[in-house]
């Protein structure tokens, strides 16, 4: 198996403007040193609380944002990636770096490669009412990326357009409609509709399912994996909601205040989750089964700010197994074996 | 069963009068809640939930009309039909009698009010004699009962609703008072586990998280001890670790007030983690009511089943229901879960299905276990 997308140490900083001359005082820290492969045609699944960083990460490896710092892969072979992380070790200002990554590296993408590069990867949108023009037809939205991109255009890129519509699910005559004349459901259809139609390789669903009916929800999770077969696509699926990642997801990464708490494959995860954080996140699942009620919620208090996070491990204000280390050093992503790694001082204390 | 009934709606028709047509948001509903028990609300979005609980509170929005049935209500002078209440026996009604929490907490909190001021008035409408004469009282310990202060308070114990007293009220000092509805005010954040009432209570609604806005609403709501809370879709915007406090929270309300708790919500899981009972709306109708192990376990109506089946499980995978909910704007004829069931029969076409106990406390409306004569 290869990798698709490839990220190493990505941080995102949003400056907070004070003073009279609006200058930077501070940065809201929402993505802080990521690091994450994705293989060719899984389904990896981003989970964590509202404000943890979950979409600015997914917007960032699209390049909605420029990033801080940090790398971005995507389709490169494995080898270069490596001989860019040895470079910058060893020799940071080397002219062979600056070329390597001008050629390969994301991050430092401009203009027309990046046009290019969006062919490749696309975005499904949490909530399609607003996603979604309202004053554009249904067939002007999902023509929109085969226009923009110089793919097709009028009768070809109708069929197109007709041949995606029908495969999502709806008939011909939505292509004449309005997005307020669908139901929540089919709205999130045509937002897929549009995200496929330029034959992507990677898809980010960002919380696709959260704005519909349960009903609804399995409808779309089943076409998302049907989809995924049909055109071998690699989707990054970002969620707060466990049960599905737990149905759709090949691996999953937690997050936690812009930072990646544990990453593995999805068993692994959910049978034995190693990291205190995930372990507190999966028992505030509430369980669709009336025998097996839990009385107390696992996590007291809340997230704290991304602007001036805790010192040490980020989550050492709430954890039940927090020790002296926690408060003074960060952990580091771990290998805990069985490609289960964990960013924590208590789960392998003398690898870190 | 023993417990009494505090809440009990029959046959529930409410109406909403739009330009496309009349949307027949409720077709005759039954549900009752009983006494210290959570009861569960369950549907998909636009199955009449949310109408039904304001319904109760007679705060359902035109063009939405109420067109028959009955909402009784347990109150301090026995039971009363909420239809047939006035203005005022309403007011007093809601807030003191039924409190109701919302969704988006920070929709249903003034944002140019602090949170003290919110609660506070929420107290000062239901219970303010009972706040005078502890303001009269401490002034009296204070040896300062003959002040301009104190006089104004008797006035406006012995005569609320005087023009005089209502000038009084808005230009004389009302300290004492407001610092004994302040104590009440940090009494109620603490009992809903807010940490450091006294700093919450000068916050504005903007400076609060989302999990803390909706636990001042919580405390909004239980200000005047109500006997019924209804709660709509609480947690749905919160995360799961926050969702998992308030349940908790949600939890000590039914053990520690004795509060009866109408809980409406889509999630499935939630209702398993907290209710007693379980009722579960389609289309307008509750299509079933039982224990939450009864539902759980064996449930009858086939949209119960499908609802069932569509929670996502790691080893089944995910059935979807097919097809997608009715509009209500002249709706199917007979039962209106009939095109997308795979049960349907002749009658479902014709007839409603009557609403029958199939077992002992177990309610259905479904042709498969009677009702076809």
């Amino acid at each position: 198996m290869s990798y698709l997308v490839q990220i190493r140490n990505l941080r995102k900083y949003f400056p907070v403007l004070g003073g009279v001359l609006r200058r930077s005082v501070a940065n809201v820290k929402a993505v802080d040193g990521v690091s994450i492969d994705v293989l060719k045609g899984e389904c990896f699944g981003l989970v964590g609380e509202s404000g943890c960083g979950k979409t600015t990460l997914g917007k960032t490896i699209l390049r909605l944002y420029k990033p801080s710092m940090g790398h971005i892969f995507f389709g490169v072979p494995g080898d270069v990636v490596n001989e860019i992380n040895a470079l910058e070790n060893s020799n940071p200002k080397s002219r062979r770096l600056r070329r390597l990554r001008e050629q390969y590296d994301i991050s430092t993408y401009r203009g027309r490669d990046l046009l290019l590069l969006r062919r490749k990867m696309q975005i499904v949108y949490q909530d399609p009412t607003t996603s979604l023009d309202p004053r554009m037809l249904v067939k002007d939205i999902i023509a929109e990326p085969l226009v923009a991109q110089g793919i097709a255009k009028g009768e070809e890129a109708k069929k197109m357009v007709l041949e995606i519509l029908n495969r999502v699910g709806l008939s011909d005559q939505a292509m004449y409609r309005f997005p307020h004349e669908f139901s929540g459901g089919q709205r999130q259809r045509v937002a897929i509709a549009r995200a496929l139609v330029s034959r992507p390789d990677f898809v980010i669903l960002d919380e696709p399912t959260s704005a519909v009916d349960v009903s609804v929800r399995a409808q779309l999770l089943n076409l998302f994996t049907d989809l995924q077969k049909e055109y071998g696509l690699t989707y990054m699926f970002i969620s707060h909601d466990l049960s599905i990642v737990e149905c759709i997801s090949h691996r999953v990464a937690i997050m936690y205040l812009g930072k990646i708490v544990e990453y593995s494959l999805t068993e692994e995860i959910f049978k034995k989750p190693l990291h205190p954080y995930s372990q507190a996140l999966i028992a505030s699942v509430p369980v669709p089964d009336p025998t097996q009620r839990k009385e107390r919620p696992p996590l007291t208090g809340e997230v704290p700010s991304p602007v001036n996070p805790p010192a040490g491990c980020r989550f050492h204000p709430r954890c039940p197994l927090a020790m002296n280390i926690c408060k003074q050093k960060e952990p580091q992503l771990v290998d805990a074996g069985n490609q289960h790694y964990v960013a924590c001082f208590a789960v392998n204390p003398e690898k870190n | 069963m023993s417990l009494a009934t505090v809440v009990e709606v029959k046959d529930l028709k409410v109406n909403f009068y739009t330009y496309a047509g009349v949307v027949e948001a409720l077709d005759g509903v039954n549900v009752s809640l009983r006494e210290g028990e959570i009861l569960g609300l369950v549907g998909e979005t636009g199955s009449g939930k949310s109408v039904t609980s304001l319904s109760v509170m007679m705060l359902v929005p035109p063009p939405g009309r109420i067109e028959g049935g009955a909402i009784y209500v347990q109150n301090d002078s026995g039971r009363e039909d909420v239809l047939l209440m006035n203005d005022a026996s309403l007011r007093s009604m809601r807030g003191k009698d039924i409190a109701m929490i919302f969704q988006e907490p920070r929709a249903y909190l003034n944002p140019v009010y602090t949170v003290e001021d919110q609660i506070s008035e929420v107290i000062l409408v239901h219970r303010k004699p009972e706040f005078l004469k502890n303001a009269l009282e401490v002034l009296k310990k204070k040896r300062r009962g003959g002040t301009v202060e104190a006089s104004n308070y008797r006035r406006m114990l012995r005569n609320p609703r005087s023009l005089g007293v209502r000038f009084i009220q808005k230009f004389s000092s009302k300290k004492t008072l407001k610092n004994e509805v302040r104590k009440e005010v940090t009494k109620v954040l603490k009992s809903v586990e807010i940490p450091d009432p006294e700093r919450v209570c000068r916050m504005y609604p903007h400076e609060l998280s989302g999990g803390m806005a909706q636990r001042v609403l919580i405390a909004m709501a239980l200000a005047c001890n109500p006997k019924v809370l209804i709660a709509d879709e609480p947690t749905t915007n919160l995360d799961v670790t926050v969702q998992a406090q308030i349940l908790t929270l949600v939890r000590l309300l039914k053990r520690d007030f004795k509060s009866s708790i109408l809980y409406i919500t889509h999630d499935l899981g939630v209702v398993a983690q907290l209710c007693d009972r379980v009722a579960v709306m389609y289309a307008g109708n509750v299509v079933e009511t039982a224990d939450v192990f009864e539902i759980f376990g064996s449930p009858f109506h086939p949209y119960t089943r499908a609802l069932l089946e569509s929670i996502p499980n790691p080893e089944k995978g995910f059935k979807s229901i097919p097809g997608i909910v009715p509009g209500l704007i002249n709706p199917i004829s007979g039962c209106r879960f009939r095109d997308r069931c795979s049960y349907a029969m002749e009658i479902c076409q014709k007839v409603k299905p009557p609403f029958l106990e199939v077992k002992k406390d177990h309610f259905a409306a479904c042709y498969l276990y009677g009702g076809s004569q």
